[in-house]
């Protein structure tokens, strides 16, 4: 039957098809532009769904991600779905029970968000996708791996192209300078504070991630010398390096808000304490979220920022591919938009979520450079030069014993 | 037959969970190698710091709020009874009803902590406090918080479960003949009514005994934190990414198994004692006559304390819903310094598949629910039904922390994770039970000359029930249906499971905002999560009122 229509309208049909090459035309000079392989993934991704699990509570970052979902359905036809987590490791166990049960392809999570200690327990269990697929993104060209060693080196892990990175974060407290007129910005300075103003410091409680934070954070400040920090907990005298930070703790938490018999649950619990003047100090991993919970009506106006003089703990967090993701080469291509100076900018910039960028600056397309240095600033924020000090994350074991400890001395009842 | 498919479709799943709790505990867990069984995780999770606290902060606080809630529910009922109260209460526990334990839990939060609603009235006028005091409650080290909430929300539930209950006595003729007799009436209550009553409720309490040992979410804003109790700790435990926490979840899952049984044994051995007790009481004809003051002192607390939960609850309610449309509210604001729509532009839209996803969720499994329990009804078993009917009520009975995981497994290794179908079989596994708890006493009290009238008519069992009891049943099938609806939307832990994580519904989107954004996001949440099944209330209210039109003739005026 095909071959009669044929015959009858063969001008016709030969127009169509020649018409419908025509149009291809351009998509494919468009791939043609890229490296083979990278076109390769354009083609194979169109029509995909990628399952995006990332921690949804902060509507900042929600609409973030919504921005980039509609980004990447008129760049690459590709539907991003994003799955709002409460904690990164509900997704981690989620991958583990598909491992149990043996799903070794189809698995539901096709990109996750992670750093660190999770970051560290899933390539441990062999959960990640392992072809080095992160330093191969074309947008990896404009990330500096001397000048921002952590790109490739979460919590002082080799990240071996297993994740790409994502953003910034740095250890940074919101304090209520209506209360405080120099923010206390050393270990020393702030237990003084505490005992002066008792009832007005907390933090969020260990395993939350802050909290654990804030406890490394002292820790780097108290120990004599910090290099041991950046060695695995079993090659050290853990009890012996620990002890001035429990000494500290010891000290400082019968001033605490609610003489430490209960802590915030989170940095967003504590936000809210902090707005409703419970507390005078808060802190947080992202130095843009004072400045836009001002915005949100959330914190008043008074709200400043520091961090202590020494240096803050610093780190930088990634998107990475399980091993049994679904579509992971649309996956691939949604980290590398995420990495592009185009979103990396979007991103930066605290209208939208006011996530430091992971590219080296010095490196991007003037156009794009010059959009950076003039990103809006915001008094509640501290500025790049005064951010500039930043101390790396200490090796990822020490957290685990950290918590434990804290766990046994304070939070055990009596 | 038709219930034992039933039992298997609700049994299976939470049996399979079941086992994979119960083998991880005992160290089973081949993916890393372990397959030996040892006693060594049971053991080292006792050992874990503050075990012991958080298994009596469970323990007590779910007793404590079980009792209140128990003991308020037969108060209010007695007056209620008394002052005819019945219609006006029904309307103003439907919304407790209706939201998730979380989003109470939100707002008794926003209302009692030191910074809260309470204080904000009483300052700086009163108290002097130009800042918040630093006073150590909501969370307390003992759980008072937490009680609060707990009592406030399950107050409502066994209240509605009273009132059908109630239904099913003749309260009036028994009341008569006390008073005959020349009892007092809460005197008579207590002879004759309350004993009806007790055995029929029974489930239902125990229903409400096990969840509040496992409540989690509540649990997280509103109990003490060093330590949480035991519910709160398997969640964290789960959450490790560890492997060795994962066993210790599981083991620790075992012992909150072991716990609820124990609460419940506990419960049914009290309620022997109190039975025998006041049977004692009755057989010697005891008058239990208290008059004047002593009387006062007894019966206003009581009363007072039902006011201050129930108005608890509706305050923490409507503080959550005020949050909505709030853009500044600062203490020691006692009203928002600046309203505002800015939480509603910003995040409408992203509600829209949530909403969609948990109407058709509820819609089905409500339905399903609600023909089961109607065929569970008029196909008794004929041996072991006091068996069968316990297992329906399982999923209720078990803490959902324990089987939930080893469900997922399950269902990931059925390769049906994340559908549609899956979650509506989760939810269906929830809603089946409260279904036959809501619908079962007024069916089993359906009068049954009816049906032979209908047989005489030559019908065949199907138009019995057709064209007879289901019409006549209507207002009652959609009651369970109403209440099954909202069930299945406020369910939070077996969407996530089932769900793959990934299926959206209005409490999965509350749950994260409430527990990490600002009060503002979570305010939109607690409204929406409140208007569907609200709505729905209201549409079989309407529906119910329309029927029972034709039939106000016959009714007698009070």
């Amino acid at each position: 039957m095909f071959e009669t229509f044929y015959k009858i309208n063969k001008a016709f049909v030969l127009r169509i098809v020649f018409c419908g090459l025509f149009c291809l035309l351009p998509i494919y000079s468009a791939l043609a532009l890229d490296d083979d392989e990278f076109g390769q993934l354009k083609l194979n991704s169109i029509g995909q769904e990628v399952a995006f699990h990332a921690w949804g509570g902060s509507p900042a970052i929600n609409d973030y991600i919504q921005w980039v979902a509609s980004q990447v359905d008129t760049q690459y036809g590709i539907t991003l779905n994003h799955v709002k987590l409460t904690n990164t490791s509900h997704a981690i166990s989620r991958i583990l029970a598909e491992k149990i049960a043996g799903r070794a392809e189809n698995g539901s999570v096709d990109l996750l968000w992670v750093n660190g200690e999770n970051f560290s327990r899933m390539k441990d269990a062999g959960l990640l996708r392992e072809d080095g697929w992160a330093y191969n993104l074309p947008s990896f060209r404009y990330v500096n791996t001397q000048k921002m060693p952590d790109t490739i080196s979460d919590f002082g892990i080799p990240t071996l192209g297993l994740e790409s990175p994502w953003g910034r974060a740095q250890f940074v407290f919101g304090y209520d300078s209506n209360v405080i007129k120099s923010p206390p910005n050393s270990a020393v300075k702030l237990l003084n504070w505490i005992k002066t103003n008792s009832g007005k410091f907390s933090y969020p409680q260990p395993p939350d991630f802050i909290g654990t934070s804030f406890l490394k954070q002292l820790l780097l400040q108290l120990v004599e010398n910090r290099q041991v920090l950046y060695q695995s907990v079993s090659n050290t005298n853990a009890e012996e390096i620990l002890e001035p930070l429990w000494k500290w703790l010891d000290e400082a938490h019968p001033f605490f808000w609610r003489k430490a018999e209960t802590f915030p649950v989170n940095n967003i619990h504590m936000a809210r304490l902090l707005g409703d003047t419970e507390i005078s100090i808060a802190m947080s991993f992202n130095p843009a979220e004072f400045a836009s919970a001002i915005g949100q009506g959330i914190l008043s106006s008074d709200v400043k920022s520091f961090i202590f003089e020494e240096g803050s703990l610093g780190n930088v967090h990634f998107v990475t591919i399980p091993y049994n993701a679904s579509s992971p080469d649309a996956a691939k291509l949604v980290a590398n938009f995420l990495l592009s100076p185009e979103a990396q900018l979007h991103k930066a910039n605290i209208q939208n979520w006011g996530d430091p960028t992971v590219l080296d600056i010095e490196m991007l397309p003037p156009k794009f450079k010059k959009s950076f240095q003039s990103l809006p600033q915001h008094p509640a924020m501290l500025t790049m030069q005064e951010l500039q000090n930043v101390i790396p994350e200490p090796h990822p074991s020490w957290v685990k014993l950290i918590e434990e400890e804290w766990q046994k001395r304070y939070a055990a009842g009596s | 037959m038709a219930r034992y498919s039933i039992i298997i479709i609700c049994f299976l799943p939470v049996f399979a969970g079941l086992l994979g709790v119960v083998l991880p505990a005992f160290g089973w867990f081949p993916i890393y190698g372990k397959s030996q069984f040892t006693f060594e995780i049971l053991a080292q999770t006792v050992n874990q710091p503050g075990f012991l606290r958080s298994v009596w902060l469970s323990v007590s606080t779910a007793l404590l709020s079980t009792f209140l809630a128990y003991w308020l529910c037969i108060f209010t009922l007695i007056y209620s009874q008394k002052l005819n109260l019945h219609s006006t209460l029904k309307k103003i526990i439907a919304p407790l009803i209706a939201v998730p334990h979380i989003i109470v839990a939100m707002g008794i939060l926003f209302l009692i902590q030191p910074s809260g609603w309470v204080f904000r009235i009483f300052s700086p006028w009163l108290t002097g406090w130009q800042t918040p005091p630093d006073l150590n409650i909501a969370p307390d080290l003992y759980g008072v918080a937490l009680i609060i909430g707990l009592t406030a929300k399950e107050l409502p539930f066994l209240l509605m479960v009273g009132f059908t209950v109630l239904k099913q006595v003749n309260i009036s003729r028994y009341r008569q003949q006390i008073t005959t007799f020349g009892y007092g009436s809460i005197a008579g209550w207590f002879h004759i009514i309350h004993p009806m009553i007790a055995a029929r409720m029974r489930v239902s309490v125990l229903i409400v005994l096990c969840f509040s040992v496992s409540v989690v979410d509540m649990a997280l804003i509103l109990a003490p934190s060093t330590p949480a109790p035991l519910a709160v700790k398997i969640f964290s435990w789960y959450q490790s990414p560890d492997i060795t926490s994962q066993l210790i979840a599981a083991s620790a899952a075992v012992y909150l198994l072991l716990i609820s049984l124990c609460c419940c044994v506990f419960w049914i051995a009290c309620g022997a004692v109190l039975r025998t007790v006041f049977r004692f009481l009755s057989y010697r004809g005891a008058r239990l006559t208290v008059r004047g003051l002593p009387h006062k002192l007894i019966i206003l607390p009581v009363l007072a304390l039902i006011v201050f939960v129930l108005i608890i609850g509706i305050m923490g309610l409507l503080s959550a819903g005020i949050w909505g449309f709030v853009e500044v509210w600062r203490f020691p604001d006692i009203l928002p310094e600046k309203w505002g729509l800015n939480s509603w532009r910003n995040g409408f839209a992203a509600y829209i598949p949530p909403f969609i996803n948990t109407l058709i969720v509820g819609f089905i499994a409500s339905i399903l629910a609600l023909i089961s329990a109607i065929i569970w009804l008029e196909y008794p078993a004929k041996s072991f039904s006091k068996v069968t009917e316990a297992l329906a009520y399982i999923p209720l009975l078990l803490p959902q922390t324990g089987f939930l995981f080893g469900m997922q497994v399950f269902i990931i290794w059925l390769e049906v994770d994340g559908s549609y179908i899956t979650v509506i079989w989760a939810h269906y596994l929830f809603v089946f039970p409260y279904t036959l708890l809501t619908l079962g006493p007024i069916w089993r009290r359906f009068d049954v000359r009816y049906e032979l009238l209908g047989a005489s008519f030559g019908f065949s069992k199907f138009e019995r029930l057709w064209r007879i009891k289901m019409p006549l049943m209507a207002v009652p099938i959609i009651t369970s249906f109403v209440i099954g609806f909202a069930v299945s939307s406020a369910l939070y832990l077996p969407t996530i499971f089932a769900g793959n994580g990934a299926f959206l519904t209005i409490t999965t989107e509350a749950v994260t905002l409430a527990a990490n954004a600002s009060r503002q996001a979570a305010g939109i949440a607690a409204l929406l999560q409140m208007i569907l099944p609200l709505v729905i209330f209201i549409i079989a209210g309407m529906y119910i009122r329309f029927r029972l039109h034709n039939f106000s003739y016959f009714r007698i005026s009070h």
